[in-house]
C-alpha cells in the first residue's frame, strides 16, 4: 500500500485531522483565544455567559473566573510541547542504546537490559513521583521524568528489532564486505526496523500525553497559574457536582488529542508493510 | 529477581536519601533553621559514609522499620497495611471484570476477522484506551452520579466495605485496560487462526468449535496472558488516579498525600512495595507462560543453529 | 502398480478465479484429471503453477477470496463441487485426506502427537477413548516408528522433521480415506529422510490401495514414485500421462524444459579445467568450532586450487553452514586456521582483515533476505565497490557493467529488491559479491530456494562467471545432484566432520564411506534416462 493509499483509510484521516487541528490550535492560540487565559473575568460562569466588558465565555469560567476556552486553547501548548519533547528524547536515548545493545550483545547488552528492567519495575506513576520529588517540579524536570520512564521501553523494542534484523543475510553480507558498524546500524538495521517504531512513536506520544495530564491532575505538573489541562480538572474537582463544565471540557480536550494519536497509530499499524521490510 | 530488587532499592535510596539536606528540610519542615537540621542529620547518621548509610537503610527496610510518616505522625508500617489491603481488593475486583471481558471480546473479534463484531470491538477499544483514567472517571460520574444517581460520588468506605462504592472505581479501571487487552487477544487469535496447524485441523474435518477451542485458543492465549500480567504496573498507576478521584482509602491515596506533602519515608516505603508488586507479576507471567507453552518447559539445551554471538569485525 | 479401471476421483473443467488485480484472472483453468485407486499421480509444476490451489480445491479449503467458478469434482458417485461446509466436514479427513508440506509447523505445538491422531478418531468415529488410544498406537507403529508409546506422548518440537511427517501421514490415514493428497510432503526434509518417507508412501499405497495425488516440483521424486504424471503451468494442465512416457518422451515444451533443467548424475564431461595446477588459493587447517562443550565442527583440513570448484554436501546439522561462516570469518573459530592467499584470516588486525576479506565473498540462500529491502540494488552494489577500494564514480560504472553481466538490464540499478523475482535477486547477490573483486566465492545453498528451471540458469551463470573472472568456487548444498553437476571435488559432511573427500567423479562412482553411499542411493531421479 502506498503512502497515498494510507490516507484513504478513514481512521488515519480522522487521526491526522484531530492531531493537526490541535497542533494548529497550539501554534495560533494567542490569536484565536478570545481572552487572556490568566485573566479573571467571571468566577464559575456557566457556558455561554457574557463577560463583563464584552465577549462570551463559550465554555464558561473556572473557579477564578478565567475563560475555560482560552485556557484550553493555550493549554494545548505545554501538553504538545512536553509530550513531544519527552517522547523524542526518550527515542533518542532508547534508539541509540537499543541499536548498540542489540547489535553488539554481550556485556553491554546485559548491563543495559538490566538497567532497563530495573526502571521498568516501577509502576509508572510511582517512578514519576520519585523523580519529581527528587528533582522538584518544573517543565524541564517533567521532561526528564517522562524520558527516564519511557526510554527503557523504547530501548527494549529497538533491541529486539535490532537482534531480529541482525540475523538477516544482508547484514552478514555487509559485515563480510568490511562495512563499518555505525553504517551497518544506520543504513541496514534502522531503516528495516522503522515500521514498528513509527507505530510505537505515535502510541507513545499518546501515553505521554496521558501521563502529562495525569501528573497535572495529581498536582505534580506545571505550577499554577499556567493553563494545564490535567491541572484544570484537579482544580475543578471539588465543585464538579454543581459545575460539571469545569472538568468535562478539559477531559474532552485531552481525550480527543490522545484519540487522534491512537487512530494514527492504528492506521499505520494496519497498513501492510512494504514487501521485504519489517 | 533479587538483583533487580537490590538495584531498585539503590535507585530509590540515591534519588531520595542522598541529599541529606533536602531530607532534613522535608522532615523538619521549611521553617526549620540550619542548626536544627544539622543536629537532626547528625543524630540520624546522615554524615556517615554513603555505603554505610545505604546498608543501614536497606537493613532497616528489610526488617520492617520503615520510619515515621511526617504527615500522619504515625509509623509508616501501620499506615500501609490496611491501605494496601483496600487497594488489593480494588485491583482484584477490577481484574475480575477485565480479564474475562477482554479475553471474550478479543476471541470473538479474532475468530471473525473483519466482521461487524470485530470492527465494533476495535473501535470501542481505541476509544477507551484513549481516555485517561481521570477523564473516564469524570464522564462516568457525569452519567451515573449526576445524571442517574445510581452511584455515590465518592467511595470513602466510611461505613465499611460497600459494593456500591466499588462500582465506579472498578468501572473506570476496567474501561482503561479492557480495550487494550482485547486488541492484543484479537491479534493473537487472528495469528493463531491463520497458522498451519489450524489449517491441518480444518483438513482433518474439525468443525469451527473444535478448531477454536481445541487448537487456536491454547496457543493464542500466551500473548494476552503475558500482557495482562504486564498490565499490572499500568493498573497500579491507574489505581492511584482512581483512588484519588473517588477518595478511596487505599494505597494510592496514601502515596498521593505523601507526595503532596513530601513525606519522604512514606514515599520510600510505598515505592518499594509498588516495585515488589510489579516484579512479582513479572515472575507470575513467566511461570504461566512456561505452563502454557510446552516448548519452553521441555526445551533441551542444544547449541543454537545460528548463534547470536557478536559478528566478528 | 497398475491403476484399476474406474477413477475414484474425477475432476473435469475445474476453474478457480483469482480476485481482480492478480497477474492472471484464474488460479487454475479448465483442469480435468482422473485419479484411480492404487495409483500415485504426481502433480508437477513450478511456483505459481496453481498446483496448491488445485489440492486446496479438492478439500473444499480454498483460501478466502478464491472461489470455484466452474467444473466438477466427483468422488466416486458423490459430487463435491458446490457442497455446503457441513457436508465437507464429513469428507475431509475421512474420505479425502491431506499430508501438509511443513512437517513441524503443521502440528499443534501444544498437543502431543498421540492426541492429535486420536482427534481424527474423535471427529469421525464412535470409538471409545481407550479404543482410540489403541488404534493410534497401532497406526504409529505402522508408520515405522519405534516405541509408539513414547512418540505418542511427545510434543512436535521433541520430534524430528521425518517423525513429524510420519505423524501427519498417520493422521491422514487414520480413517482409511480413498484419496490421499500429499502437498510437497518431502520438500522440507533431508534427502535420506525423504527417501524413507517416499518408501513409506509407496508401501502404504500398496497395502491400502488408495489413490495418491502427490504434488511436487522435484522431477527426481516423480521418477521415483509416480505411476502417472500431470504437469501444470500457469494454472493450466499442459501434459498428463503414464510416468514412463511423460518422462522419457515429453510432448509439451514446458515439460521438456523441466526435464532438461533437472540436475542428475550424468557422468560429467571432463571439465575444461581452468584450475591452475599447484596454486593453492584457499587452505583450511585443523579448523574447529565449539559452543561451550558442544563441538559443532571437528578439526578439518581442506585445500583448494585456484579456479576449481569444491562442493560441500551435507544434510541439516552436518555443520556445513558453520563451515561457510567460518570461511568468511563471520564467526570466529575455536581453533585452526583459514588461509586465504597465504594469509591466515584469524591472525590479522582489523585494518588488514578488512582488506583480506575482499578476496573471499559469499552468496546466500534466501534471495529475499540477502538484500536490504530499503536500499536500491545499484546503491548496494556500488557501496560494495567503494568498500573494495574504488572511488564512487568508477564503482558506479562497474555496478552497471556487473548488472549486465549477470543478465539484468541497466534499469535495474535504481530498483529495490521487491521488484525482482527470486532468480533475479540471486543474480543481484552474485553481482554484489563480484563487486568486491574476490578470488573465492562461497555459495551457501544459493540455489536451494529456487525453482528447478531457474536453478539451472543460475548454475550456468556461475560457471560462466567463474571462467571469466577466474574464480574459485565453494558450493555448499544438500543436493548431491547439484554438487555432481558443477564441482571438481566433493567433500561430504556428517555430524561436524568430513567423511569423504575427493574428486567428484571418483566419489560418485566408488564411494568409500557408508553415509556417502546412502546419500547417493537416496538421491531421487536416478532412474531417469
Amino acid at each position: 500500500m502506498t503512502r497515498a493509499g494510507l490516507f484513504k483509510r478513514p481512521a488515519v484521516a480522522i487521526g491526522v485531522v484531530i492531531v493537526g487541528a490541535w497542533v494548529l490550535v497550539a501554534l495560533l492560540a494567542p490569536w484565536i483565544a478570545p481572552f487572556d487565559p490568566l485573566r479573571s473575568l467571571a468566577p464559575l460562569a456557566l457556558p455561554g455567559a457574557h463577560a463583563p466588558g464584552g465577549g462570551v465565555l463559550w465554555l464558561g469560567g473556572d473557579l477564578l473566573g478565567r475563560d475555560i476556552l482560552s485556557r484550553l486553547l493555550f493549554g494545548a501548548r505545554p501538553v504538545l510541547l512536553l509530550s513531544t519533547t519527552a517522547t523524542l528524547t526518550a527515542y533518542l536515548v532508547g534508539v541509540s542504546a537499543g541499536l548498540w545493545a542489540g547489535y553488539v550483545g554481550g556485556l553491554l547488552d546485559m548491563g543495559l537490559s538490566f538497567l532497563a528492567n530495573v526502571i521498568l519495575s516501577f509502576p509508572v506513576l510511582v517512578l514519576y513521583i520519585v523523580v519529581i520529588l527528587a528533582l522538584g517540579a518544573s517543565p524541564l524536570n517533567l521532561v526528564i521524568a517522562v524520558t527516564f520512564a519511557s526510554a527503557p521501553s523504547v530501548f527494549r523494542l529497538v533491541r529486539t528489532l535490532t537482534a531480529d534484523v541482525r540475523q538477516r543475510d544482508f547484514v552478514a553480507a555487509a559485515v563480510i564486505q568490511g562495512e563499518s558498524v555505525p553504517r551497518i546500524l544506520f543504513v541496514d538495521i534502522l531503516p528495516n526496523a522503522a515500521g514498528p517504531l513509527v507505530v510505537d512513536f505515535c502510541l507513545r506520544l499518546g501515553y505521554t500525553t496521558i501521563m502529562v495530564g495525569v501528573l497535572g491532575f495529581l498536582g505534580l505538573g506545571l505550577p499554577p497559574p499556567a493553563p494545564d489541562w490535567g491541572g484544570m480538572v484537579n482544580e475543578g474537582r471539588a465543585l464538579a457536582f454543581a459545575f460539571p463544565h469545569l472538568v468535562v471540557f478539559p477531559c474532552l480536550a485531552i481525550s480527543s488529542l490522545v484519540l487522534g494519536l491512537s487512530l494514527l497509530a492504528d492506521g499505520l499499524n494496519a497498513a501492510p508493510q512494504t514487501r521485504g521490510g519489517l | 529477581m533479587a538483583l533487580t530488587m537490590l538495584a531498585v532499592s539503590l535507585l530509590v535510596f540515591l534519588a531520595l536519601e542522598v541529599n541529606g539536606e533536602s531530607v532534613a528540610v522535608k522532615v523538619l519542615g521549611q521553617f526549620s533553621t540550619g542548626d536544627q537540621r544539622h543536629l537532626w542529620l547528625a543524630q540520624n547518621g546522615y554524615f556517615d559514609p554513603l555505603p554505610l548509610r545505604y546498608g543501614r537503610w536497606l537493613w532497616g527496610f528489610l526488617q520492617g522499620r520503615w520510619g515515621v510518616s511526617t504527615y500522619y505522625h504515625a509509623e509508616v508500617r501501620s499506615l500501609i497495611a490496611p491501605r494496601l489491603a483496600a487497594s488489593a481488593v480494588l485491583m482484584a475486583a477490577a481484574l475480575a471484570v477485565i480479564v474475562p471481558l477482554a479475553l471474550a471480546l478479543g476471541v470473538l473479534a479474532g475468530i471473525r476477522q473483519g466482521s461487524p463484531v470485530d470492527r465494533v470491538v476495535s473501535v470501542v477499544a481505541i476509544l477507551t484506551t484513549s481516555l485517561p483514567e481521570f477523564a473516564s472517571a469524570v464522564f462516568l460520574s457525569a452519567i451515573f452520579v449526576f445524571g442517574l444517581g445510581w452511584a455515590p460520588g465518592v467511595s470513602t468506605l466510611a461505613d465499611g466495605f460497600s459494593l456500591r462504592e466499588l462500582a465506579l472505581p472498578v468501572a473506570v479501571l476496567a474501561l482503561s485496560s479492557t480495550g487494550y487487552i482485547a486488541r492484543i487477544t484479537r491479534a493473537s487469535m487472528v495469528e493463531a487462526m491463520a497458522s498451519p496447524y489450524v489449517r491441518t485441523a480444518r483438513l482433518k474435518g474439525a468443525g469451527p468449535a473444535r478448531i477454536v477451542l481445541g487448537h487456536a485458543l491454547r496457543n493464542a492465549l500466551g500473548a494476552p496472558v503475558t500482557v495482562i500480567l504486564l498490565q499490572i504496573p499500568w493498573l497500579l498507576s491507574g489505581v492511584i488516579v482512581v483512588e484519588v478521584f473517588f477518595a478511596y482509602p487505599g494505597f494510592g491515596t496514601l502515596l498521593y498525600v505523601a507526595s503532596l506533602n513530601s513525606d519522604i519515608y512514606l514515599i520510600e516505603a510505598c515505592s518499594m512495595i509498588g516495585v515488589i508488586a510489579v516484579v512479582s507479576s513479572q515472575l507470575l507471567s513467566d511461570l504461566i507462560n512456561a505452563a502454557l507453552n510446552p516448548r519452553l518447559a521441555t526445551e533441551r539445551r542444544a547449541p543454537p543453529r545460528r548463534p547470536v554471538e557478536a559478528l566478528a569485525p | 502398480m497398475n491403476p484399476e479401471g474406474r477413477p475414484i476421483l474425477s475432476i473435469s473443467g475445474l476453474t478457480v478465479a483469482l480476485p481482480p488485480g492478480g497477474d492472471r484472472p484464474f488460479a487454475i483453468q479448465d483442469v480435468s484429471l482422473a485419479l484411480h485407486s492404487s495409483e500415485i499421480l504426481c502433480l508437477v509444476g513450478g511456483s505459481g503453477s496453481g498446483k496448491s490451489v488445485l489440492s486446496s480445491a479438492l478439500m473444499g479449503a480454498l483460501a478466502p477470496g478464491l472461489s470455484l467458478t466452474r467444473g466438477e469434482i466427483a468422488l466416486g458417485d458423490q459430487d463435491l463441487s458446490g457442497m455446503s461446509e457441513s457436508a465437507w466436514l464429513k469428507i475431509r479427513g475421512r474420505r479425502i485426506a491431506m499430508i501438509p508440506q511443513e512437517p513441524m509447523a503443521a502440528l499443534n505445538p501444544s498437543m502431543t502427537a498421540g492426541r492429535q491422531i486420536e482427534e481424527v478418531f474423535a471427529i469421525h468415529s464412535r470409538l471409545s477413548p481407550k479404543a482410540r488410544r489403541a488404534e493410534t498406537l497401532r497406526l504409529i507403529a505402522e508408520m515405522g516408528l519405534p516405541d509408539p508409546e513414547r512418540i505418542a506422548r511427545a510434543y512436535p518440537h521433541q520430534l524430528s522433521g521425518g517423525q513429524c511427517q510420519r505423524i501427519s501421514i498417520a493422521m491422514a490415514l487414520a480413517m482409511g480415506p480413498e484419496v490421499l493428497i500429499a502437498d510437497e510432503p518431502t520438500t522440507a526434509l533431508d534427502v535420506t529422510t525423504q527417501a524413507q518417507v517416499l518408501k513409506l508412501i509407496c508401501a502404504l499405497r500398496d497395502e491400502r490401495r488408495h489413490g495418491v495425488l502427490f504434488v511436487t516440483h522435484d522431477l527426481g521424486v516423480v521418477a521415483e514414485i509416480a505411476d502417472r504424471v500431470a504437469v501444470m503451468q500457469k494454472g493450466r494442465l499442459v501434459e498428463v500421462g503414464a510416468a514412463r512416457e511423460v518422462l522419457n518422451a515429453p510432448r509439451h515444451a514446458y515439460t521438456q524444459a523441466l526435464i532438461a533443467a533437472m540436475p542428475r548424475f550424468a557422468p560429467n564431461p571432463p571439465r575444461p579445467s581452468a584450475a591452475r595446477q599447484g596454486e593453492t588459493c584457499l587452505r583450511v587447517s585443523a579448523l574447529t568450532k565449539s559452543y561451550g562443550s558442544a563441538c559443532v565442527l571437528k578439526p578439518m583440513d581442506l585445500c583448494l586450487e585456484r579456479g576449481s570448484t569444491l562442493a560441500i554436501v551435507g544434510e541439516s546439522g552436518s555443520g556445513k553452514s558453520t563451515l561457510a561462516r567460518l570461511l568468511v570469518r563471520l564467526i570466529a573459530p575455536s581453533g585452526g586456521a583459514v588461509i586465504v592467499n597465504g594469509e591466515d584470516l584469524n591472525t590479522l588486525g582489523p585494518a588488514r582483515l578488512r582488506r583480506a576479506r575482499r578476496k573471499i565473498q559469499m552468496i546466500f540462500q534466501d534471495p529475499l533476505g540477502a538484500l536490504n529491502p530499503r536500499r536500491s540494488v545499484g546503491a548496494a552494489i556500488t557501496r560494495a565497490g567503494v568498500l573494495a577500494g574504488e572511488d564512487r564514480v568508477s564503482a558506479r560504472a562497474r555496478t552497471k557493467d556487473l548488472l549486465e553481466r549477470v543478465g539484468l538490464g541497466p534499469g535495474a540499478y535504481a530498483r529495490r529488491p521487491a521488484h525482482f523475482s527470486g532468480g533475479q535477486r540471486q543474480r543481484i547477490g552474485i553481482a554484489r559479491a563480484l563487486a568486491m573483486r574476490p578470488d573465492i566465492l562461497i555459495a551457501d545453498e544459493s540455489v536451494s530456494a529456487l525453482d528447478v528451471a531457474v536453478q539451472a540458469q543460475i548454475l550456468s551463470l556461475l560457471e560462466t562467471l567463474q571462467g571469466e573472472f577466474g574464480l574459485t568456487l565453494v558450493f555448499i548444498t544438500h543436493d548431491l545432484r547439484v554438487a555432481a553437476k558443477i564441482s571438481d571435488k566433493i567433500a561430504v559432511m556428517k555430524a561436524g566432520e568430513i567423511v569423504e573427500y575427493g574428486e567428484t567423479s571418483k566419489v560418485l562412482a566408488d564411494a568409500r564411506h557408508p553415509y556417502t553411499r546412502d546419500l547417493i542411493a537416496a538421491a531421487p531421479g536416478q532412474r531417469l534416462g
